[in-house]
């Protein structure tokens, strides 16, 4: 019982963030609302027994991503009066084309065969998830592991190349 | 306590790509402690060095056949005959590299090393047999590709170039990830292995709307129609070193992705997948035909060409069969040998204040630099589909494997399609041998390096078109094990 009003309120929080994400006048206002949107979705990864995506969720998304968000939204000259609506598209093409998707959503929502993983929940909240998922990573999944270094070593090299001060004869 | 596994197969099996890797690590640490003088080669050797490891391992290996961490990444020689054509295009890359950068003022050293991650990143991506495995492979690639493209800071065109890639590029990783996600979904694993096995219980509908997200993630790569928009800019605006390296080892890799993806991961699909790439495989070859009908430009000719090129690669695809699958090895090599020197000759009529590389620069030149323009000439008549050269070879198998399948209308518009091709390429022919040059002659450098570079792409384009049956024969050996 409490359980399932913790959820419901939980979703609700994050329901309610996205649609503060798409309705703010104020890029700012977004952005904090965006908080909201990825909290909840920490919470709703705990109902799922991932403990680690959640923490994960938090640390990256709520502590890095957004702040650098906030970051770039305030280091950015005048940003809060940019009209962010997409002029190309009117508001009934676009209210058909959500609508169409969201239609294809919910079917695919209804009829998708969902396997309920009992089990698996049960087991993750015994043990939580981070014990298989290091096993995971030094076990069957070394190798994308090791890989994943080499893109961030490639990403960094290519940030400092493309945006250090040029050198010049 | 889980087992790691990792024993001699899986030490074999990243070798290649892991020298060239730590190669590129050496070369960047070198870059930061070298004595920084104008002219300096050694970051370009070290690098050249590195090339040369992952070489050696490849060559030792040659012949090896092994699955490795639990049939996820391979061994066998479709991966290795690949690798040999990265590190043929990174080489050459590096060489063509040398001077031509400097003499646009171009100081970022780190080039040389971006190329060797690029390269690794494709080796990985001729090796993957786990979706994970090929997304890992395809950001490495792209990412050192989006910074080499704009790695010429002060030209606009370069900005362009590097930010076009880079947007589309994040937008096409987001159509892989759906696609893998819907496989995933459906089948419950990531490993073509356990994709082949969970296909015969998985939903039609996630399977089908899996395909067309992987086929629009790495169309894009291997740039077809109608997924080619970015293409023209972008090989355009980079530096022609960089343009060279994206339209023979990008492409490449993302061929070998492709042909190892829908062959063996999706085998059992082929019959969605063979329809989808039919149209696509008649649509980029015309669509790249067309357009470079009316280019004034011949570097942007050469990006259009490309494309077309792309269209007969996935004609070979698309029939699917061993046959076919060691065609579209044997094109990727002899593609990269007339490829890499055509953009090479571009490099060398470029000056530092000028790129050069307009239809009418060429007028002439073979009163002006007659081994250049011998040289353009054999590269353009292989592209052609001129025989004895290496493009009449290429485009043979792939015609000879359509119609050994009975795939007669797509080898006959990929004829056609040849056809067309020729009036662009015999286009440049008539400007460099009998039309008279407008204008002073540009004050050309000589640059050894890039000197050396064509001669080996000139006898490439000539010995692969004689003696092709060697490179066949492991080709379409290699391609055996892999379509079942």
């Amino acid at each position: 019982m409490i359980y399932a009003a913790l959820f419901y309120a939980i979703a609700l929080f994050t329901v309610a963030g996205a649609f503060g994400v798409a309705f703010s006048e104020n890029v700012v206002y977004s952005a904090f609302s965006l908080m909201a949107t990825l909290l909840g979705a920490a919470g709703l990864y705990v109902f799922l027994g991932a403990d680690f995506l959640a923490a994960v969720q938090l640390l990256v998304y709520v502590g890095g991503i957004l702040v650098l968000t906030l970051f770039a939204i305030m280091l950015t000259h005048q940003i809060s009066d940019v009209e962010v609506s997409n002029r190309a598209v009117g508001r009934w093409p676009a209210l058909g084309l959500v609508g169409f998707v969201g239609i294809a959503m919910a079917t695919a929502l209804v009829r998708a065969p969902w396997k309920v993983s009992g089990e698996v929940v049960a087991k993750a909240a015994g043990e939580g998830t981070t014990y298989g998922i290091g096993d995971a990573f030094l076990g069957p999944f070394l190798l994308p592991f090791e890989l994943a270094s080499i893109v961030l070593l490639t990403a960094l090299v290519g940030a400092i190349v493309l945006s250090r001060k040029e050198i010049r004869d | 306590m889980i087992q790691v596994p990792f024993g001699t197969a899986e030490w074999q099996s990243i070798a290649p790509f892991s020298l060239v890797a730590i190669g590129g690590m050496i070369a960047l640490l070198w870059a930061v402690f070298a004595e920084e003088r104008p002219g300096t080669t050694s970051v370009m050797w070290m690098s050249q060095a590195g090339l040369a490891a992952g070489l050696v391992a490849t060559i030792a290996l040659l012949g090896s056949e092994k699955a490795s961490f639990g049939g996820t990444f391979a061994l066998d020689g479709v991966s290795l005959l690949a690798n040999l054509v990265f590190l043929l295009s990174a080489s050459m890359t590096l060489f063509m590299a040398q001077g031509h950068l400097e003499s646009m003022g171009v100081r970022a050293r780190e080039f040389y090393p971006l190329v060797l991650f690029a390269t690794a990143g494709m080796m990985i991506m001729g090796a993957a047999r786990d979706l994970v495995i090929l997304f890992l492979g395809i950001e490495v690639m792209s990412l050192a590709a989006y910074v080499l493209a704009g790695i010429h800071r002060r030209d606009p065109g370069s900005t362009e170039a590097a930010l076009k890639y880079f947007v589309l590029g994040a937008f096409a990783t987001c159509f892989l990830l759906y696609g893998i996600a819907a496989f995933y979904g459906a089948t419950g694993a990531t490993s073509y292995d356990g994709i082949r096995a969970g296909l015969a219980s998985a939903p039609r509908a996630a399977l089908i709307g899996g395909v067309a997200l992987l086929v629009v993630a790495l169309g894009f790569k291997a740039a077809i129609v109608p997924f080619q928009a970015w293409t023209p800019d972008v090989y355009q605006g980079a530096p022609t070193a960089v343009t060279a390296l994206m339209s023979v080892g990008v492409k490449a890799a993302a061929f070998v992705g492709i042909t190892r993806l829908f062959l063996d991961g999706l085998g059992p699909l082929h019959q969605d997948w063979q329809r989808i790439f039919w149209v696509l495989a008649v649509l980029t070859m015309t669509v790249g035909n067309v357009f470079a009908l009316v280019q004034g430009n011949v570097k942007r000719m050469l990006a259009y060409s490309s494309i077309a090129h792309a269209g007969y690669l996935l004609a070979g695809v698309a029939v699917g069969t061993s046959r076919a699958g060691g065609a579209v090895l044997l094109y990727l090599f002899t593609y990269a040998f007339m490829t890499l020197g055509a953009f090479g000759v571009l490099i060398a009529l470029g000056t530092g204040e000028k790129p050069n590389d307009d239809l009418d620069d060429l007028r002439g030149l073979a009163d002006r630099r007659p081994l250049l323009a011998g040289a353009m000439t054999i590269f353009l008549l292989s592209l052609t589909g001129i025989p004895p050269l290496a493009g009449f070879v290429g485009k043979f198998y792939v015609v000879e494997s359509a119609v050994n399948a009975g795939w007669f209308w797509l080898a006959i518009l990929l004829v056609l399609n040849s056809a067309i091709a020729a009036y662009y390429y015999l286009a440049v022919i008539v400007a460099m041998w009998m039309r008279d040059p407008i204008g002073d002659e540009p004050a050309w450098e000589s640059r050894p390096y890039l000197a050396a570079a064509l001669l080996a792409a000139t006898v490439g384009t000539v010995l692969v078109g004689l003696f092709p049956s060697g490179t066949l024969d492991f080709a379409r050996h290699a391609f055996a094990s892999i379509v079942r």
